[in-house]
């Protein structure tokens, strides 16, 4: 008996001891540059805060399949940066991971905006904090389009009239505008989300809300814009080898003088260029728009497990790494321009941000549109979109059997989480 | 008496001769030129990344061509490197670490199985084979949770023991059911022979099973060496901490989606991680087809 209660007495103390100085481990995917600032910010962070953090990072292939099999079998970290649109797979109801609204008094909520709160809440509950908000915008390769004499477009119209002046003046091979595979499939949200004022997905009854005729039309605006010799087309594109962008001579070269991407992924393309300057661009108008349609989402959540032993400590490191001096610093930009407010104003003092990068963000934040749902970047129905706006590229399917095609398979997939 | 070949018959032979010695010529021409190009298309994608690895990051974009215009091993040594507290020879000897029992115990358990399932008859023996074969034909995604389940249940995780000891407790079936096979070939006589001179069944293997089989147990070796090397799910899974990393997981570490990053230090990297297998391959080619081509009772 006296024995047990030593040993008892061992064990309380012993956690006891834990609670002060814990052994955390946090998970992230990335590239080399976000693995040396994480790194380095959970050893600041773990000076910082007592507890020792132990770094588990890989590269994005198989990292979902890595934290799925982990929360099947309860073991997971206790940090986890998760990918936005696998919180409603991971947590449908939101229970599955920690509420943060529950450890609001070490973690200060405050930092994130409505945006940011609203659109990581499951079921009432917040599942994780956005490492950055990120948009897709318009971006133009600025001396180009000089070169043939134009401002830069602020409306798909203005699109149409530079492909004509680019073939005049600049010669064959060379597009206003580069808008290829995955890109497609924003973009068409983008402009049906100007012209409809509503998003792809209706939350509250879990299907597509777009009607036929509205998919139909943005469709139709794609195959013009493919037709008028704005973009190159893709087949064409798959012809060449479907090479990224970025790493394709002719965005390099100039020759493809815009883009529609992430206002994140700035640096990745324009560090290729060799000719012009790439200059974020907002988001052109459809004629008879309503709103911007921006598609404006969290780009990475960071989020705590539920078999945490030590959530305090926990949350203590991941206010430190978001909304303290120490590890903003040592994050940096390494997950794209911060959402949290104190670390965008701290890097924006420090000059650790470029402006242009403040720019485009600011772009994106300040643009109007509908809320994007997390369901619009389920795997199945990217790829879903991605391969019928395809068949509908090489001719395969006409615009209605496309939009028709969407619809139905988009709300089969989610019949599934109603 | 010999002398009864017209010699005009003897120059005609003789012209034929040469002629078919020409088209034997022309022939063989023909066959080594189609061999080689045909071989030369199959390696040309391991020449190209032999050639990026020693190129710039720009240039493996501009250039097409295998032959870097300024030959430069940065790659190489930023490779090597890695963005972890660790270099690469950390991630090869973690590999090592993996693969030396996972081999070794693959060749001791799947021999002793498989001579079980040759030589013995048992009760059951039936229904136990076809439950080996029946596992060989079970996707390995359906038993990828339940599997993970067990072994944290069991403590293993992010250690390197689910990752071998299932192998080294026979638990490839492909390999116990390709020994059968080969077993199955071989006839009894010598191993009969043994018995009379008193050998007990264990002995037999050893001393008689195990010689006729080192080919096959040569192919079992080489094919899990490269199985073990090339796979990445496993690891992926069981092991968390980077300093664990074998290299299949450590070749991926630093390719993100949203990030551009610097190919020439993975392409380094990739030929590294390959020059083992090869190596390998190359040094045992020689049993591994003699494996095939011979066995049986010789004399």
């Amino acid at each position: 008996m006296k024995r047990s209660t030593t040993a008892l007495a061992t064990v309380l103390a012993l956690t006891g001891i834990s609670a002060h100085s814990a052994e955390l481990r946090m998970s992230w995917w990335g590239g080399d540059s976000r693995h040396v600032a994480t790194q380095a910010a959970l050893e600041v962070c773990g000076a910082k805060t007592g507890h020792s953090i132990k770094p588990e990072f890989t590269g994005w292939g198989g990292h979902l399949e890595k934290v799925t099999t982990q929360l099947a079998g309860g073991t997971e970290a206790d940090i986890m940066q998760l990918n936005w649109p696998w919180l409603p797979i991971f947590s449908p109801d939101g229970t599955n991971l920690v509420d943060l609204n529950t450890l609001s008094d070490t973690i200060d909520l405050s930092n994130w905006n409505e945006a940011a709160i609203a659109q990581a809440t499951l079921g009432g509950k917040l599942n994780g904090l956005a490492a950055s908000q990120t948009g897709m915008i318009y971006w133009f390769n600025q001396d180009i389009y000089e070169q043939a004499g134009l401002a830069l477009p602020t409306s798909i119209d203005d699109l149409v009239t530079a492909a004509a002046v680019f073939e005049d003046k600049l010669g064959e091979g060379y597009f206003p505008f580069y808008l290829v595979g995955e890109d497609v499939v924003k973009w068409l949200q983008n402009v049906v989300a100007q012209s409809t004022g509503k998003g792809l997905i209706d939350d509250s009854t879990m299907t597509v809300a777009y009607t036929q005729d509205e998919l139909v039309a943005g469709i139709e605006m794609y195959q013009m814009l493919v037709d008028a010799k704005v973009t190159p087309s893709w087949p064409d594109a798959a012809a060449a080898g479907n090479v990224q962008l970025y790493e394709n001579p002719s965005w390099a070269d100039g020759h493809y003088a815009g883009t529609y991407v992430w206002d994140s992924t700035y640096f990745k393309y324009a560090e290729p260029l060799t000719v012009g300057t790439l200059v974020p661009s907002g988001l052109l108008s459809v004629e008879g728009g309503s709103n911007d349609g921006v598609y404006r989402k969290a780009s990475m959540v960071f989020s705590l497990s539920k078999n945490s032993d030590n959530l305090e400590a926990a949350a203590q490191v991941l206010n430190c790494l978001l909304n303290e001096p120490e590890g903003i610093t040592a994050m940096g930009t390494a997950r794209g321009l911060p959402a949290s407010k104190a670390a965008q104003a701290q890097l924006a003092a420090d000059g650790s941000i470029v402006d242009i990068q403040t720019e485009a963000n600011d772009m994106v934040l300040q643009a109007s549109g509908p809320e994007v749902s997390a369901y619009a970047e389920h795997p199945e129905v990217r790829s879903l979109m991605t391969d019928t706006l395809e068949l509908f590229a090489y001719g395969e399917l006409s615009a209605q059997e496309a939009a028709e095609e969407i619809i139905l398979g988009t709300n089969e997939v989610l019949e599934k989480y109603k | 008496m010999t002398q009864t070949i017209h010699p005009e018959i003897e120059s005609k032979a003789r012209a034929q001769q040469a002629k078919l010695r020409r088209r034997a010529r022309i022939n063989a021409l023909i066959r080594y030129f189609v061999l080689s190009a045909v071989g030369l298309m199959m390696l040309y994608p391991l020449i190209w990344l032999i050639g990026a690895s020693f190129k710039t990051n720009s240039e493996i974009f501009t250039n097409p061509g295998f032959l870097p215009k300024n030959p430069t091993i940065q790659g190489y040594i930023d490779g090597w490197k890695t963005s972890t507290p660790y270099t690469f020879a950390r991630f090869f000897w973690n590999t090592f670490l993996i693969i030396a029992p996972k081999v070794i115990g693959t060749a001791i358990s799947a021999t002793a199985v498989a001579y079980g399932f040759a030589r013995f008859e048992f009760p059951g023996k039936k229904i136990l084979f076809a439950t080996l074969i029946a596992t060989l034909l079970l996707p390995n995604v359906v038993t990828r949770i339940p599997q993970y389940l067990l072994f944290r249940d069991i403590g293993w995780l992010d250690s390197f023991l689910p990752l071998w000891v299932p192998s080294a407790l026979a638990g490839d079936a492909f390999f116990v059911f390709m020994l059968v096979q080969f077993l199955r070939a071989i006839p009894r006589d010598m191993e009969e022979a043994a018995r009379v001179d008193g050998a007990n069944s264990f002995q037999t293997l050893i001393f008689i099973v195990v010689p006729l089989l080192t080919p096959a147990l040569i192919s079992v070796c080489l094919f899990q060496f490269m199985w073990s090397m090339n796979d990445f799910l496993g690891p992926l899974i069981y092991i968390s901490s980077v300093e664990k990393y074998p290299v299949s997981l450590a070749l991926k570490l630093s390719i993100d989606t949203t990030e551009a990053f610097e190919w020439n230090r993975i392409l380094a990297m990739s030929v590294l991680a390959i020059t083992p297998a090869l190596v390998v391959f190359f040094m045992a080619q020689k049993y591994f087809i003699e494996g095939i081509s011979s066995g049986g009772v010789k004399g």
